[in-house]
């Protein structure tokens, strides 16, 4: 924790400590409500936009460092070439009637 | 970071399923419009250059467009699954792709956020290739459901484990959020 970190304390009933301690599984209650907080500001990220803003940011931050490189180029663009269509400009498909019926365009 | 394993197929639509042959649409790179000539030439269809058409594709219009067979893995979660278009994401091998065959490694090391590593099942004919993060798909469920086109099957399915790990991946590739400067 950060020096600039603020101690809390909780009072709360016995059967709400009772509660907490078996919601942690053991974790410090320290380590537990900073999650909970964390939760609790990801989901309300959900409707706030300043708060989705805060989250992204946080996430952002624990990403791997060499996926916020500049340059990454697409390594799946050779395979989506194409050949031009540009001589299909003006070709014609007859349809017959029943296709028409199905696909025709629908009445102005 | 982790790589994505597959388990046998389960045999219907689930999400992290994995079907091949799935038929994947691209734009061609000049824009073709399919019109009726209902004066000229009655009961025909005329491709059309529409690059220059601002009402080009402002009603129901057919559109000329590149199709090719693909593996994808089925994003959508149940509560999906009843409606007429389902989320996927594309599969890509590292045969097929000379560049992803390149970029294998530093992929299998998660160094590449944009794509999470499948391993290969011999058991079920699968080859070493990739999910594709950026290629999130919209695809009718008549594809998944055998209605649209044959040869479209159930390969695999992500295990449960592996489908958390790209859900995962997912979440944090769109936490990418870098506006930057125009490019150039």
């Amino acid at each position: 924790m950060a020096r600039t970190a603020v101690t809390l304390s909780i009072s709360m009933p016995a059967p709400t400590r009772k509660l907490l301690d078996g919601l942690r599984e053991g974790r410090p209650v320290s380590e537990y409500v900073r999650g909970l907080v964390e939760q609790d500001a990801a989901r309300r990220a959900l409707t706030s936009p300043a708060m989705a803003r805060l989250e992204l940011a946080r996430a952002r931050h624990e990403l791997p460092a060499v996926w916020l490189r500049e340059h990454r180029p697409d390594l799946l663009e050779p395979g989506r070439g194409n050949p031009s269509v540009e001589p299909l400009d003006g070709a014609t498909a007859a349809l017959d009637r029943l296709k028409l019926i199905a696909l025709g365009p629908a009445p102005r | 970071m982790g790589a994505a394993d597959l388990d046998p197929p389960r045999g219907h639509l689930h999400q992290g399923a994995v079907y091949t042959g799935v038929p994947l649409l691209w734009y061609t790179d000049v824009a073709l419009a399919l019109r009726w000539q209902d004066d000229r030439e009655p009961g025909q269809l005329r491709v059309e250059r529409a690059t220059h058409d601002p009402d080009a594709f402002r009603d129901s219009h057919l559109a000329v467009a590149w199709a090719r067979r693909q593996a994808v893995v089925v994003l959508s979660p149940r509560q999906e699954l009843g409606r007429g278009a389902i989320r996927a994401l594309a599969m890509h091998g590292y045969r097929e792709e000379e560049r992803l065959g390149r970029a294998r490694a530093r992929i299998e090391r998660g160094e590449v956020p944009e794509f999470v590593h499948v391993t290969g099942n011999e058991r079920l004919g699968w080859a070493e290739g990739v999910v594709a993060l950026t290629q999130i798909l919209e695809l009718p469920r008549s594809l998944f459901e055998g209605g649209y086109v044959p040869g479209v099957e159930q390969a695999a399915s992500l295990s449960d484990d592996t489908l958390a790990l790209v859900l995962a991946r997912l979440r944090a590739y769109l936490a990418l959020v870098d506006r930057g400067r125009p490019r150039r």
